[in-house]
């Protein structure tokens, strides 16, 4: 049975993508998502067995890599996060399915969508439930492939190749950390089995001192699976690939960008606790890119006006406080926050689809407006979607979010304020945005075309059913899930986030952190919503301040352009690493290489050598005289002077040097 | 030669108007942009008319000129990071997505099924 919650998708997604064909749009879709949906009730019974029921699976199916002391093997694990991780991502991605049987009902490459979407559903599963870092890393590539996959869907769009392009190598980069990172656990610990590692994790004191700094190997380890946690989760540096990833279909933003493979950096961040827990300043380091990233997605998603970016910079921000989260140690409330976010995030996603359904796949919301009569369902799934995003008094997102504001203060620690004071700014702007989104698409006088109000119509049965799941979920499970996950005292997790006696805060933040610091975050979001009211409904004075102050207008730019993050990014690194990568690693080496060594080198190498030792017939006699002489001088010299020589000389330097001479530019050329 | 010069001076005042024609289209597309609102843009449409209006009965061609060139400048600084493009034009979101495929290649929707229609 746990075999099938993750091999199930993989059946669903060979018999869509090679038979697809035969299958036609129906049959794929309803296969897909029928695969999908019972791994899903799988997952179910399993999350009953391994949590509540307190019995975690342990399943070893074969060897992979077995080679000395490198011993790899296909095991999958099932304890208390991996379930909560699979009820996410099978929950989350069977709604997407049966959404996307309407969806893209009208597209003809449907079937291969179904396809991509289940390849994803699965690869996310062998990323959760493996027990060692390879197969972590197979399920991480997996999910980046099956990204780029669905990013790339309408290939025939420019815009599609770069933005996939763009997330497979920004992933890519992050991978560049994650690969040294268990390439260096297996140095220290001589295993990559995760059992292993964390039984063990306290011990290694090896570290290396250099201009009067040590730093210690766990703590270089740690960083370098930041890094892949930063690339993969759209952190600071690593973030650019995420609004630009929503030029794929409106279903694979609400999968990917919402709750599964973006939440693979968090996970993996959970998963790997016990390494995190022991070097205090890679958990600083954390902390400080989750508070930083969340500011600032917060900051350009005020001022988007693409519908979906707006969401995804949000989802950018709440991915900043999973991180950040995990920095103070709370790696329960971290997970607990993306099972959240997962549910009211893809809600958004899937309402934001169908309003663009509806309104002729317009996506601009200055060209929105006005929609709340027309389509009352989808409005209220986006309201309750955005009231919970928000944190609104006992939803979903308000038993998370704000636990994690008062977890930050209470650390105590100039990293813990510097969160929660970020966060908080943060809270602020989710809402202001949350509000705007609501305003600009749904309560202000229509400002669209009259073409798509005269076509457009409210979500059909297989689009409202997965809104209206999700909106319960939005509504509830904070409430119902927040004691059995992040109450004090719980059993839950087991062993297996771990946390030091020392970073355990949880109490503390409950019982004796100031109420201000409880009532911060309702402040703020509740001043974000009145800010969002009196500017985009009346808006007078601040539209005309952006065209009339040059402070205003570059402010406007600067946010608008994702702080020029793209610009600055591409101008420095990017063109000169694709200027290496075509002139030095291309042509001069890979291209080269061959050249040199294969047919067309040797070729020309031996043309070169005859013509070359042609040249030695000169036609003068002192010529070949002064050879002789030279020849026969260092055949005496050698042959009697060999026995002291010969452990000073390397025959192989000979044989170098007599090459090299072939080479050497002569005077006739 | 007066009748070239003739011939030279309305045809200056022809690009002229031409210049005047394109820069106020484009400057009330980005008004647009930027004011989202019907009654805000309302208002500055009529701003922005009466700018152009309060310049119409200049006769100086090389005046003219330098206020189409200013007004282009002003244009250029004022305009919108992200205007409204039309989905299905260059540029929109919705642009070659599943375009027609092109009318030489033959394409079979009822692959193995061809006798049931």
């Amino acid at each position: 049975m746990y075999l099938l919650i993750v091999f199930l998708p993989l059946l669903g997604s060979s018999v869509a993508g090679f038979f697809g064909r035969f299958l036609g749009s129906e049959g794929s879709a309803i296969l897909t998502t029928t695969c999908v949906s019972f791994s899903s009730i799988l997952s179910l019974i399993a999350f009953y067995e391994v949590a509540p029921g307190a019995s975690a699976c342990y399943l070893r199916i074969a060897p992979w890599i077995s080679s000395e002391m490198f011993d790899a093997s296909w095991g999958f694990l099932f304890d208390s996060p991996t379930v909560v991780m699979l009820i996410v991502v099978t929950s989350i991605s069977s709604l997407v399915h049966l959404y996307s049987i309407s969806y893209m009902s009208e597209d003809p490459h449907s079937p291969r969508f179904m396809c991509y979407l289940s390849i994803l559903t699965f690869f996310m599963p062998m990323l959760v439930t493996g027990d060692n870092s390879l197969q972590l890393f197979l399920g991480w590539e997996g999910v980046g492939l099956a990204s780029y996959l669905l990013i790339h869907f309408w290939f025939t769009r420019l815009q599609a190749d770069k933005a996939a392009t763009k997330a497979m190598l920004v992933n890519r980069v992050g991978d560049f950390g994650l690969a040294p990172g268990i390439s260096g656990r297996f140095t220290l610990f001589q295993t990559v089995d995760f059992s292993t590692i964390f039984a063990r994790a306290s011990a290694p004191r090896n570290s290396w001192i250099s201009c009067n700094m040590r730093f210690n190997a766990i703590s270089l380890i740690c960083i370098l699976l930041l890094i892949g946690a930063v690339g993969k989760s759209a952190q600071i540096g690593s973030h650019t690939w995420s609004p630009d990833a929503m030029e794929g279909p409106t279903p694979v933003s609400a999968s990917i960008h919402a709750a599964t493979m973006v939440t693979a950096g968090v996970f993996m961040i959970a998963r790997c606790s016990p390494l995190f827990e022991y070097p205090p300043t890679a958990l600083i380091v954390i902390t400080s890119a989750g508070a930083t990233t969340s500011f600032l997605a917060a900051t350009t998603g005020i001022l988007q006006n693409d519908l979906k970016r707006v969401i995804a910079y949000s989802t950018c921000s709440q991915l900043g406080y999973m991180i950040f989260a995990c920095g103070i140690s709370n790696y329960s409330v971290s997970v607990f926050h993306l099972m959240n976010h997962a549910f009211f995030k893809a809600l958004l996603f899937l309402s934001a689809g169908s309003v663009i359904h509806a309104m002729s796949d317009e996506q601009d919301m200055r060209k929105m407006g006005g929609l709340a009569s027309s389509f009352p369902l989808t409005y209220a799934m986006m309201l309750i979607g955005s009231l919970s995003l928000i944190g609104f008094p006992f939803l979903t997102g308000f038993y998370s979010k704000d636990v994690i504001l008062e977890l930050a203060y209470t650390k105590y620690t100039i990293s813990g304020n510097f969160a929660f004071w970020l966060g908080s700014i943060s809270v602020l702007f989710t809402s202001y945005y949350s509000f705007r989104l609501l305003f600009l698409t749904f309560l202000v006088p229509t400002n669209s075309f009259g073409r798509d109000i005269s076509r457009c119509h409210d979500a059909p049965i297989p689009m409202a059913i997965p809104s209206i799941l999700l909106a319960l979920g939005s509504l509830f499970v904070g409430y119902l899930a927040k004691d059995m996950m992040i109450g004090l005292g719980t059993n839950f997790w087991a062993n297996s986030p771990l946390v030091l006696p020392k970073n355990e805060i949880l109490a503390e933040s409950e019982f004796a952190a100031p109420t201000i610091t409880k009532l911060i975050p309702i402040l703020f979001s509740t001043s974000g919503a009145f800010v969002a009211y009196n500017v985009n409904p009346v808006a007078d004075q601040f539209q005309r301040a952006f065209q009339t102050s040059t402070f205003c207008n570059r402010l406007y730019s600067f946010f608008n352009k994702r702080w020029f993050f793209d610009q600055v990014l591409n101008d420095f690194l990017v063109r000169s690493f694709l200027r290496f990568g075509y002139e030095v690693s291309f042509e001069a080496l890979d291209k080269g290489a061959i050249e040199i060594l294969g047919p067309y080198g040797i070729s020309y190498t031996f043309r070169r050598l005859a013509e070359r030792i042609s040249q030695l017939q000169s036609g003068f006699v002192y010529h070949y005289a002064f050879a002789m002489l030279l020849g026969s001088t260092l055949f005496v010299t050698f042959s009697r002077m060999w026995d002291s020589l010969s452990s000073w000389v390397d025959n192989r330097s000979s044989f170098i040097l007599i090459v090299s001479s072939f080479y050497t530019k002569s005077s006739q050329e | 030669m007066s009748g070239v010069s003739t011939a030279a001076y309305f045809a200056r005042r022809a690009a002229q108007k031409e210049r005047v024609r394109i820069l106020y289209r484009r400057a009330l597309k980005d008004t647009l942009n930027w004011a989202v609102h019907r009654h805000i843009f309302y208002r500055d449409a009529c701003d922005l008319r009466e700018k152009f209006n309060a310049n119409q009965d200049v006769e100086d061609v090389d005046r003219i000129d330098k206020l189409i060139a200013h007004g282009e400048a002003e244009y250029d600084k004022w305009r919108h990071p992200d205007p409204y493009i039309v989905p299905w034009a260059p540029g929109g979101s919705k642009f070659c997505r599943n375009p027609t495929p092109p009318a030489e290649i033959e394409i079979l929707y009822n692959y193995g099924h061809e006798d049931n229609p």
